[in-house]
């Protein structure tokens, strides 16, 4: 035996253990094939070894014999491996094929293919004569035929991974070709130096197989090969250390051969990595050539971008590295605005060409979210008509992604859930992403997802912070900090800006009526006609209350007022009709020429707002319109007083007119209102809504029919329900009369009682608007202090006590101790307590 | 050519069964998304055209549970002013193609239906799912390669099984005869070219109407090999081919059946009668057929799988809809009554009628297909499918009632006189009354070999019904009633009648009368003209 005949023998046994692996699945067509094929190489390395081993040297020429056959056999198997790889039936060719191996076998094993053969010092001497040439002109058909198949399948293939697959058949092949053809040289002829490519075919299989799963086998199988391909590299380090040791020492004891053998093999163990990083670092540098420092400066990315709060900054530095490192068209980052909000395309490098921005959106239900979200793997466009799920897509949804140049959709999770996609155009060669590729964007993708995550948290922390969380605008925090940035912008660039201010008008009474979940609502409307009547560059804020604020950069004065006026008009535009008129007053101040100080523009526009609110409400002011106090805004305060008055005094007198048992009634409850309002040191403008309300409160018995009213006797409960709405009728009636408007709350409820169990809203305790509290002592004390047809009058005294007993149940017990007070001798001030006659509103 | 062709040309096989066959790995919750969605979707396009807002009457819908609480069922009357005049103006999407199946006597000879390339596209793959799993023993495995040969035994446009075969690409497979010489062929004609041109290149999956392959399998036991030999010396194929089923037979010790000529890969047959006729194709073809369900409003709603057990629902191509029979019955009754419908992922076993919306701008909404279907299981555990599985059962306003027990379909009477081992030719059943008591009156053609008596034939039918249906079981054991009566029609009644038609230049669909309830001039016609008239009968196949 000769240390070449281990050559063979390592070969053959690396085909043993394949085929050993691969029979455990022989399910698919391509695997029982497959099978087929190693078999036939671990024969040809086998019939190889026993013609090296040269043991039975009168044998030689039927191991060569057997080798001519066995090699043959490996090529029509392997080409008909390639054909079932391809998924292409049997085909004509593979019958030919079949046939000339029988034909070669019969011919082979009769003596009429090999004339002589021999193995002396490791070396094969043998003569095929003429049929070496006919043998060689039909294997080389069939491996043109392999390469034409694996090269039409990798042409064909868009799945990344299964190109790689190919790739690395076409290796295999290769390298098999080559050192099978070195039997050609006269030099080499009759060493087995065709094993060795068999040997590095087997390897690359081995690997394929394990890495891209070239063929479907078990996972185990899998494992094992894994471990084979290293045993394998150190076995064929060692061998080839102590052949080239004996090659070139022929005189060195075999001790010393092993020894220096296994030196080279602790070295190659030991060095094996940084080689390896060596050799993949020239061969990257080789295929990606332009793209490959972007490639190196994008997988460090994590360690630059771990500190990156803000997402605009994120993908400043990611996109157009990705774009160069990948050579693509376009990358964009697609994010949720809120949790049900569509994935919409937020950056995109670059910005100005490409369809991604435009044409790319996938809504928050879409089958593409819930996949990318599931599987956490890359979607290529061409799967969209493959995967079952996406079924469920619209044609417009269709036609968008098909519009979009989208070349690759990739998930980006964070604590698995999807947090955003990253969306790759296609490649500016036309090519198709490698697996090498897919790899680079799976890892940034993974880096990008808890940066992306801290950004999106930060962003919405700091959102919360500035915003009101009514009204969804800034809030009053962020008010003055946007105000002195646009004021220290301004200086620098020598800009301006108008500052509106906005108060709606009567909204204490609106939430005296309506509630505070209604006056809530209302807020949240004006907010959102306030953001609609902006421009995107101005800002709007909810500055405290009823009260907003708008800071319009680079307009002027006259051009804010339009604004203004818009904002106003909508707000009016806005209200219902079921309910009382919406308006608002604002004020507008310009920097820098109503002020320089943050202070100073704000005191102006507050200013004119206050002006906005004395010249009658629902209006625009300018700070150029800001007078000096006391001069024509009060004057026009006057004014509107005695309008408002005259109206209230003809209403009065329709209601009184209505039922002569209540005549004077109104008066009356609003003269004992004013006086309890007085004696509780109301500000004036309360106890002028008293005096109002207090003559207005039944006003609402205008729709009553005089057939109730009148009626001498009790009231059924049918009769009841009437009289019962006659506090929601009277605001009804005067909603719309912007002077009594404050009036209201008052008119509304004061029929509540004290323990809730009044109407019309069943108001309790000081939820009560104090005006309506007064205005139901007034009223109750007047009634039953009157005459009526069905009971009888009760004298001051009885009245008082009646109104005590009732305290804390009916009446404010503060407000009935102090009404009795001054109820009492000596009577307050215009009071009159001998009462002629009154009318009853207490049915 | 289309991209799936492209795939199967390539050998693509992975890709294309995902492409083609995917849906059965879909989980319910996954189908029931698809169907919301892809009704949504259908929503908005309804609501822009005049055929939509008719229907749905001035209502919005937005959402599902809004669009079955707004939206009447319909039935092809409310359409019947568009469809008939084919009318695109109205609809939701333009369609590509009109197809069309018998119509309802006195008021219109056809029922319209479009078809949108929408619909088409998503129907090629289905196509194609068929073929796989009338071939394949396990996922993902596709037997079929290109230049295969088919029988082309379907119905031609514009009936919808030729509009799906049409959307089977012609350029990979041999359609036998090839399509555009058929489409130009009567109906006989055609199979019998087909016939002809598979004796001498092969055949690798027949799709056909179940009856004409059940007509296949029993000319050939009839002949039994007997054929003229001087024809086929010309086609020494076609007489290899014979000569080998024939030694074939005779090892089996049977008569020639096309199981011995032709090793099936696939076998997919279309019709009522294609699970009747289960076990006889199995017997004369060598595999079970693959069964579909579909209609021309809607080409396919559900198809079998490689079990030929329970058909799968398809949830991208219909908004699924079903009605419990009882209800259903209420409702054909009483046209005002609005039952209550369950979707896919709400239904249990039982019987249930059929409601369909069409996807992809189709035009039928809510539309009562009258389609009585059994929901066999909701999954399919052998071969793991998550969707519920459907067995058709009859048209639901077609059945017969006797005296309220029970209400037999045609499948099921088509059963009991198969099962019954009677030689026939065919039959018709209708209700009489007679004496104030309801009778089921079966009109039957014996073969000229099948020389029985009416009472046999009553007894052998009577005690099948019995077996196949309880309640008719029942019927008799409560009130001793045997509602049975046979007439047994003259020899070449039926033959006469198609003639007839033919004469009279009908169309394929009315060739033959209707198996239930046929009006009384055809039942005159059976029993009485027929007995008049003496039919030759032809040689149409040779073998």
């Amino acid at each position: 035996m000769t240390i070449w005949a281990l050559i063979p023998l390592i070969t053959c046994l690396s085909y043993i253990v394949l085929l050993v692996l691969v029979l455990q699945s022989l399910e698919k067509r391509a695997n029982r094939v497959f099978a087929l094929y190693l078999a036939a190489m671990a024969t040809w390395s086998f019939t190889s070894f026993m013609l090296h081993l040269n043991a039975f040297p009168e044998q030689a020429l039927l191991w060569n014999e057997l080798l001519v056959i066995a090699l043959i056999w490996g090529l029509i198997t392997y080409y008909h491996f390639i054909r079932a790889y391809t998924n292409r039936p049997v085909g004509k060719g593979l019958y030919l094929g079949y046939a000339f191996l029988s034909i070669l076998a019969v011919l082979s094993l009769s003596g009429n293919i090999v004339q002589y053969s021999y193995v002396t010092d490791g070396v094969l001497y043998h003569d095929l004569g003429i049929s070496i040439y006919f043998i060689g002109a039909i294997s080389l058909a069939f491996i043109v035929a392999v390469i034409v198949q694996l090269v039409r399948k990798y042409r064909s293939s868009t799945d990344p991974i299964d190109r790689n697959r190919t790739m690395y058949l076409m290796a295999g092949c290769s390298v098999l070709v080559v050192f099978t053809y070195t039997n050609l040289i006269p030099a080499v002829a009759g060493l087995p130096l065709d094993h060795i490519g068999s040997l590095i075919n087997a390897i690359i299989i081995a690997y394929a197989i394990s890495r891209f799963q070239l063929l479907d086998i078990k996972l185990v199988a899998r494992r094992g090969l894994t471990y084979f391909i290293l045993i394998s590299a150190l076995i064929g380090i060692s061998t080839g250390a102590v052949l080239i040791g004996f090659k070139f020492f022929p005189e060195a004891p075999t001790s010393t051969v092993i020894l220096f053998a296994t030196v080279i093999a602790l070295l190659v163990v030991v060095m094996a990595r940084p080689l390896m990083y060596f050799v993949e670092d020239r061969i990257d540098r080789l295929f990606y050539r332009g793209t490959y420092d972007y490639r190196r400066a994008l997988l460090g990315f994590s360690n630059k971008m771990g500190n990156i709060l803000n997402l605009e900054e994120l993908a400043k530095a990611m996109l157009p590295a990705m774009t160069n490192a990948l050579n693509i068209t376009q990358a964009a980052l697609l994010f949720q605005g809120s949790a049900d909000a569509d994935f919409a395309v937020q950056f995109a490098h670059p910005e100005d060409k490409g369809n991604l921005k435009d044409g790319l959106r996938f809504n928050a239900d879409s089958p593409i979210i819930a996949w990318l979200d599931k599987k956490g793997r890359p979607l290529h466009p061409d799967q969209i008509d493959t995967i079952p799920e996406f079924k469920g897509l619209w044609q417009v949804e269709k036609e968008q992604i098909a519009g979009s140049a989208l070349g690759l959709l990739h998930p980006i999770k964070s604590r698995d859930r999807l947090i955003g996609i990253l969306a790759l155009g296609n490649k500016r060669s036309g090519g198709l992403y490698t697996h090498e590729d897919i790899g680079l964007v799976t890892s940034i993708a993974n880096q990008a997802g808890i940066i992306i995550e801290n950004a999106q948290l930060y962003t919405q922390a700091t959102y919360r912070a500035n915003t009101d969380e009514l009204t969804g605008l800034y809030n009053h925090r962020h008010f003055h900090e946007r105000l002195e940035q646009e004021i220290a912008r301004g200086s620098r660039f020598g800009t301006t800006f108008s500052l509106i201010m906005l108060d709606l008008d009567l909204f204490k009474a609106y939430n005296d009526i309506y509630g505070h979940l209604a006056g809530d609502q209302l807020l949240r409307r004006v907010g959102r006609a306030l953001e609609n009547s902006i421009r995107s560059i101005d800002l709007a804020f909810r500055y405290g209350g009823e009260e907003f604020t708008a800071i319009l950069p680079e307009t002027r004065l006259d051009d804010a007022y339009r604004v203004a006026e818009r904002i106003r008009k909508t707000i009016e535009s806005k209200t219902s009709f079921r309910e009382m008129p919406v308006t608002a007053s604002l004020g507008i101040a310009s920097w820098p020429n109503d002020g320089i100080m943050k202070e100073e523009i704000i005191g102006q526009a507050d200013a004119a707002l206050y002006r906005a609110k004395q010249t009658g409400r629902n209006r625009t002011s300018l700070s150029s319109e800001v007078l000096k106090p006391g001069t024509s805004a009060i004057g026009a305060e006057l004014e509107a007083q005695p309008r408002a008055l005259s109206i209230i005094y003809a209403l009065a007198a329709t209601v009184d007119a209505k039922d002569h048992y209540t005549y004077g009634h109104s008066r009356k409850v609003s003269e004992y209102a004013v006086a309890l309002a007085e004696a509780f040191k109301l500000p004036q403008d309360r106890i002028d809504t008293i005096r109002a309300a207090g003559l207005l409160h039944d006003i609402g018995k205008l729709g009553i029919p005089d057939s109730i009213l009148t009626k001498p006797g009790a009231l059924d409960d049918d009769e009841w329900e009437p009289v019962k709405s006659h506090p929601e009728l009277g605001v009804e009636i005067l909603k719309r009369v912007i002077d009594l408007v404050n009036c209201l709350p008052a008119i509304m409820h004061h029929h509540e009682h004290y323990d809730g169990s009044g109407y019309p809203t069943g108001l309790k305790g000081d939820s009560i608007p104090l005006e309506a509290r007064i205005l139901a002592l007034a009223d109750a004390y007047d009634a039953i202090t009157s005459p009526r047809p069905y009971r009888a009058q009760l004298s001051s005294e009885q009245a008082i006590e009646e109104l005590k007993r009732c305290a804390g149940s009916q009446f404010d017990p503060g407000l009935v101790a102090t009404f009795c007070k001054f109820i009492q001798p000596p009577p307050a001030k215009g009071l009159r307590t001998e009462i002629k006659s009154a009318g009853d509103s207490q049915h | 050519m289309s991209k799936l062709a492209e795939l199967f040309r390539q050998g693509k096989h992975d890709e294309l069964w995902q492409r083609c066959c995917g849906f059965i790995d879909l989980s319910l919750e996954d189908s029931m998304r698809i169907q919301r969605r892809l009704l949504l979707e259908q929503l908005e396009l309804l609501k822009g055209c005049q055929l939509g807002r008719r229907i749905f009457r001035g209502s919005n819908p937005r959402s599902v549970d809004e669009f079955r609480e707004l939206v009447p069922l319909t039935t092809y009357t409310d359409y019947a002013p568009y469809l008939l005049k084919r009318r695109m103006d109205v609809l939701p999407r333009k369609p590509i193609l009109w197809q069309y199946t018998s119509g309802k006597s006195g008021e219109y000879a056809f029922r319209w239906a479009p078809v949108t390339a929408r619909q088409l596209d998503e129907i090629e793959p289905l196509v194609f799912a068929l073929l796989f799993f009338s071939s394949c023993k396990k996922r993902r495995e596709i037997v079929f390669q290109e230049h295969d040969k088919i029988l082309y035994g379907m119905a031609p446009p514009p009936y919808a099984t030729g509009t799906m075969t049409r959307v089977l690409p012609h350029e990979l497979f041999n359609l036998l005869p090839p399509v555009e010489e058929a489409e130009r062929m009567s109906f006989e004609d055609r199979i019998r070219q087909g016939f002809e041109l598979a004796l001498s290149e092969g055949l690798d999956l027949c799709l056909a109407m179940s009856s004409v392959t059940v007509a296949i399998g029993n000319r050939f036991s009839q002949k039994n090999g007997k054929t003229n030999i001087k024809a086929l010396l010309k086609r020494p194929r076609a007489l290899l081919r014979l000569a080998k089923g024939l030694v074939k037979s005779k090892l089996a010790g049977r008569p020639l059946m096309p199981r011995d000529l032709w090793p099936l890969k696939g076998l997919i047959t279309f019709g009522i009668d294609g699970s009747v006729f289960r076990e006889k194709i199995k017997e004369t073809w060598g595999r079970y057929p693959l069964d579909f369900h579909g209609c021309t409003e809607a080409p396919l709603i559900a198809m079998q799988t490689w079990d030929y057990q329970g058909m799968t629902f398809i949830p991208h191509l219909n908004f699924l809809e079903f009605i419990p029979e009882e209800e259903a019955i209420k409702a054909w009754q009483e046209p005002s009554y609005q039952p209550a419908t369950y979707l896919l992922d709400e239904v249990k076993p039982g019987n249930y009628e059929l409601v369909i919306t069409s996807f992809h701008g189709g035009p039928f909404i809510r539309y009562r297909l009258g389609h009585l279907v059994k929901i066999t299981s909701l999954r399919n555990e052998r071969l793991n499918i998550d969707i519920p599985q459907m067995a058709f059962l009859s048209r639901i306003d077609d059945q017969i009632d006797i005296a309220g027990f029970t209400r037999l379909s045609e499948k099921v009477i088509w059963q009991a006189v198969e099962n019954s081992g009677l030689a026939y030719q065919d039959w018709v059943a209708c209700k009489e009354v007679k004496q104030d008591t309801p009778r089921l009156h079966l009109y039957i053609e014996a073969k000229q070999d099948g020389y029985t008596t009416t009472e046999q034939i009553a007894a052998a039918v009577h005690e099948e019904l019995k077996k196949l249906d309880a309640p008719y079981a029942d019927l008799e054991s409560f009130t001793s009633l045997r509602p049975l009566e046979v007439t047994l029609l003259p020899q070449g009644a039926f033959k006469l009648y198609k003639l007839k038609q033919q004469a009279a230049g009908a169309e394929l669909a009315h060739l033959k009368p209707p198996h239930l309830n046929p009006s009384e001039a055809t039942i005159d016609f059976l029993v009485n003209t027929a007995g008049r008239v003496t039919v030759r009968e032809e040689q149409k196949v040779e073998a």
